[in-house]
């Protein structure tokens, strides 16, 4: 059986297309990460064009947060004025992200620039978490508890206009989180994450946030700036493949509840290592494509 | 002047092109110039292609005089070669290069007027039916089209760009000769299949079909062909390009309506 992606415009199969879905969200059930920056490069893979993975992966992320947050709704754990603020920087930084992608996109060299933003974040990222979890799993004592100061940094209350955020229980100048929904925001429209992975360390550690209100805060402000990213390549790039999202939509929420029960079996920081060994696999995969002579060595598209 | 033309409509496929030819009697006239004309009953034909592309057959007769009963020269069919092109398009091609320890693209060169597919269709060999210098000239060689650049209008594409976008388009089915697909059946007629592949571009086709005798010319005549694309799947792209802003809200109001359901759903269970 086969499907025709009308945007991506290729054929697929919908059940290979689903359980590709279905792989990502069991790993982001179990791990309890969004899994944007693992179902983008796995779309490439595939051989959807890298404009139309990031672009229908916006879309994704709107609809599997806005299952998640609502969780989070009801045990009141969202500051909805800290996330106004990040929306308000998330939809600069889409803009600006959005107008970027357009500007690369003209010059051929969209595709390049994606896969080299995920190798150097998932470098990172999952070297880092490779790291803290190998030195937790050899000294399980000293862990330092998330957000064990809770003071915010003095220069975040000396920054114009300091405001009292009473549900995070911080008193700080609203120009951080703007700052930091730009950066996620421009991520989130070049990359097709919804920057949960960038957002949930820099609440607490940057911002200080208490970490109860921090999944519920940035899966508040994800939904918004992947609306807002989903609207923009849809006006700009025409990249949102409605069907393809709807169908890694069916296989991504079955995934994600099989996998969150999987996940209650296995260690913490067994997962988080194996969560570091996984992006560290895309990384490398998406590095390999990059140093190694095209099949075709050309590119061709109609102008 | 025109003799009596058989013409067999057999309705094999969804569609069905007339080609007529018709040639006079060698014996009556000088050989070496005997140029025929060829009508084709149907010149415009519109169809509709779905995802997975579309097949169907063209069909032709060439006339027989059935008032002599010599046939000297006709004994000999003609050869027949039906070339369609689609829309012209311009595109960009950029070799990749390496830079440093990656590959990236690299400065694009603009091609004009690229025809989208290009399908030779020939009742044999071309090398049989006429020499190479007119198999160039005609463009029924796909290594030798000529491709112009778009700042440069009278400079062709260098062979090695000429070759990427052929081989790649041969690869996408979008570029083939296909010998011997022009199939003589009885009493002159003739047919060949047209099977459009699923990445058939939309517009307006040309076909053009032409008779050919020891290496000469002898008729020619064309039809027009206008592929749509039908379908769910067309009418969201069309959607998707044309009212692009509603579109990109209907899908964030489809994916919240989705992310809703699901929630709602697996809160019971």
């Amino acid at each position: 059986m086969q499907i025709y992606l009308p945007i991506a415009e290729m054929p697929v199969d919908p059940f290979i297309v689903m359980a590709m879905g279905g792989g990502v969200g069991f790993l982001s059930g179990m791990f309890g990460v969004g899994g944007g920056f693992l179902m983008t490069p796995l779309l490439i893979f595939f051989g959807i064009p890298a404009p139309v993975a990031v672009g229908t992966e916006a879309s994704q992320i709107v609809a599997s947060s806005v299952s998640g947050v609502a969780a989070h709704l009801k045990r009141k754990s969202v500051d909805f004025q800290m996330g106004g603020f990040l929306v308000f920087g998330g939809a600069i930084g889409a803009l600006l992200g959005i107008i970027l992608f357009k500007y690369l996109r003209s010059l051929g060299q969209i595709d390049m620039v994606i896969s080299l933003s995920y190798v150097s974040f998932l470098g990172v990222i999952g070297g880092l978490m490779l790291v803290e979890s190998i030195n937790t799993l050899l000294k399980t004592k000293n862990v330092r508890p998330y957000g064990s100061r809770k003071r915010s940094a003095p220069w975040m209350a000396a920054l114009p206009f300091p405001m009292r955020f009473r549900r995070s229980g911080l008193y700080i100048s609203p120009i951080p989180p703007i700052v930091l929904g730009i950066l996620v925001g421009i991520l989130s429209a070049i990359m097709g994450v919804g920057g949960g992975f960038i957002m949930v360390p820099a609440m607490i550690y940057i911002l200080k946030m208490p970490t109860n209100v921090v999944i519920g805060t940035s899966l508040f402000q994800i939904i918004f700036v992947t609306a807002i990213t989903t609207v923009l390549h849809a006006t700009a790039n025409q990249t949102v493949d409605i069907v393809l999202a709807l169908l890694l939509l069916i296989g991504g929420v079955l995934g994600a509840q099989i996998g969150a029960r999987a996940g209650v079996h296995l260690k913490a920081e067994y997962l988080r290592a194996l969560l570091a060994v996984l992006v560290l696999g895309v990384c490398l995969r998406l590095l390999v494509s990059l140093v190694s002579a095209p099949a075709i060595p050309f590119i061709i598209e109609a102008v | 002047m025109i003799k009596n033309l058989i013409i067999r409509m057999a309705a094999l496929s969804t569609l069905i092109l007339y080609c007529v030819v018709t040639f006079p009697n060698g014996i009556a006239r000088q050989a070496p110039s005997d140029t025929v004309t060829i009508d084709l009953a149907q010149r415009n034909i519109d169809i509709n292609v779905s995802f997975k592309g579309a097949k169907f057959t063209l069909f032709g007769v060439i006339g027989e005089d059935n008032n002599t009963t010599s046939h000297s020269q006709t004994s000999s069919m003609p050869h027949i070669i039906a070339m369609i092109k689609g829309p012209s398009k311009n595109i960009s091609i950029r070799p990749i290069e390496q830079s440093g320890l990656i590959y990236i693209p690299g400065q694009s060169t603009i091609i004009r007027d690229i025809p989208t597919l290009y399908f030779i269709s020939s009742s044999t060999e071309l090398s049989t039916i006429l020499p190479e210098k007119q198999q160039i000239e005609y463009g029924f060689d796909l290594k030798n089209l000529k491709f112009f650049l778009d700042d440069n209008p009278t400079t062709y594409a260098d062979d090695k760009i000429r070759n990427a976008i052929v081989e790649t388009a041969q690869k996408d089915g979008l570029y083939a000769i296909k010998a011997h697909s022009v199939r003589f059946l009885e009493n002159g007629l003739f047919s060949f299949e047209l099977s459009l592949p699923k990445q058939t571009p939309v517009g307006d086709y040309s076909i053009e079909v032409t008779a050919w005798r020891n290496g000469t010319l002898i008729g020619q005549d064309s039809a027009k062909l206008t592929v749509k694309k039908t379908g769910i799947e067309r009418q969201i792209y069309e959607i998707a390009h044309q009212y692009s802003f509603i579109y990109g809200v209907l899908c964030v109001l489809l994916s919240l309506l989705a992310g809703w359901v699901v929630s709602v759903i697996f809160r019971r269970s």
